[in-house]
């Protein structure tokens, strides 16, 4: 990948983080908010090399800690995890089925979520496990792999335009 | 089949995010602190902006709106002078009976330049902080009722938790029944009150207002208004789901009470 378009990539999470922020907010379905820092991480994971793509899940989770009055660190966490797991699998993973990689940013919005309830419930109080599962951890996912639909449009376009 | 495909190296660095996570509140805070330093300008200017597109999407919205508040403006003006004569009246009976003084609120405005990026917690994100006289458990109300309180205060930003919150407990009162209870977050733009007697006579639409039990939130804030009730899966109390009267994901500025004085 041309580092033109890395550090194009690097600007991209830290406008969706701006985005994530305050924007958003207004855009709310069922009071969540789909996670498009996540499915930069994912594209890029899919589509970078693996360094590149733990440094990217490392920043945008820093990005998304800095803001978050939970657990430092939660976020670099799981994004760390979410850019090794997809980039262990990007090869065996058919790019050019959309569907595929939307089922794929489910599975990988859905595993995050669990995974941050999980630790999340150590430190801070949740609700019970079932009423986290409807009202954030499946409308969220759902969200967000829509949300991918989109991302996936925008950053391809623009790596086929660096690609010429 | 994954763990054998980790290097070492990511295992020495997830290792280390752990130990991150584990680390004291202190510590961590003024590592945020310090990482948050340099966006706060473009996160307000960001927040601005956001504000602005979605005021220009919605100027029909507002319109009708505006033209509503002018109508409800009117009709508040002639209810204010009613009222100034029966919180008068209130004083002086107040004066006779030796009652304990009411309060009234010292606050500061604040304007809202962020959300919490996750779906996880409910919190904003304020631009002002300690160097404007904020502290960390401030009660935080806007124009229409109670918001939430401070749990995060730096120099220059706070953070604060929305009553939306699981983990925000407020010590709440029904209005009309003057029935005590407990309020929590339910997410969702929602609040349960628990701890509602049985005998308790409660109907869809009563307002809540916060107690004065809890040593954060003053007495008589308007918390919501009852939207549904049942009873606990324990029976021994009755629940009540509250729809808060701020619109928590389209709030824009707020205050925060620092302090309260008698009038």
């Amino acid at each position: 990948m041309h580092t033109g378009y890395r550090i194009f990539l690097i600007f991209i999470i830290y406008l969706a983080w701006l985005i994530q922020s305050t924007f958003l907010g207004y855009l709310q379905i069922a009071g969540v908010k789909p996670d498009i820092l996540l499915c930069i991480v994912i594209f890029i994971s899919l589509y970078s090399d693996k360094p590149f793509s733990l440094k990217a899940g490392l920043f945008a989770g820093v990005l998304k800690d800095i803001l978050s009055a939970g657990i430092f660190g939660l976020n670099i966490l799981i994004f760390a995890l979410a850019s090794i797991v997809v980039s262990n699998y990007s090869n065996k993973i058919n790019k050019e089925s959309i569907l595929l990689q939307i089922a794929l940013c489910f599975f990988i919005a859905f595993l995050m979520s669990n995974l941050y309830y999980l630790i999340g419930n150590i430190y801070m109080s949740f609700p019970d496990y079932f009423q986290s599962l409807n009202t954030i951890i499946i409308p969220s996912s759902l969200y967000t792999c829509w949300a991918y639909y989109l991302v996936f449009i925008i950053l391809l376009r623009t790596l086929k335009i660096y690609q010429q | 089949m994954i763990i054998k495909k980790i290097t070492w190296r990511y295992a020495i660095l997830l290792s280390l995010l752990v130990v991150l996570i584990i680390l004291p509140n202190p510590f961590t805070k003024k590592i945020k602190e310090f990482l948050i330093l340099p966006s706060i300008d473009i996160l307000k200017h960001s927040s601005t902006s956001s504000d602005n597109i979605i005021h220009f999407l919605k100027t029909k919205e507002i319109l009708d709106e505006n033209r509503e508040l002018k109508k409800q403006v009117s009709l508040l003006k002639k209810e204010i002078v009613t009222l100034k004569e029966v919180q008068l009246e209130n004083e002086r009976l107040y004066k006779l009976l030796g009652f304990k003084r009411r309060h009234k609120f010292k606050t500061v405005a604040c304007k809202i330049i962020g959300k919490d990026p996750s779906n996880w917690l409910q919190t904003i994100i304020v631009d002002k902080g300690k160097d404007n006289g904020i502290k960390e458990g401030d009660a935080v109300i806007s124009y229409s009722g109670l918001v939430g309180k401070v749990i995060e205060a730096n120099n220059s930003i706070s953070k604060i938790l929305l009553i939306t919150d699981p983990s925000l407990k407020v010590a709440a009162r029904i209005q009309r029944t003057r029935d005590e209870g407990l309020i929590e977050g339910l997410y969702r733009n929602l609040c349960r009150m628990k701890y509602l007697p049985l005998e308790a006579k409660i109907l869809k639409g009563d307002k809540v207002i916060t107690s004065g039990f809890s040593q954060i939130f003053p007495e008589g804030i308007l918390i919501g208004e009852v939207v549904e009730i049942d009873k606990d899966p324990s029976c021994l109390y009755q629940v009540a789901i509250i729809k808060p009267e701020v619109k928590v994901n389209k709030l824009e500025e707020v205050l925060c009470i620092q302090d309260t004085e008698s009038f």
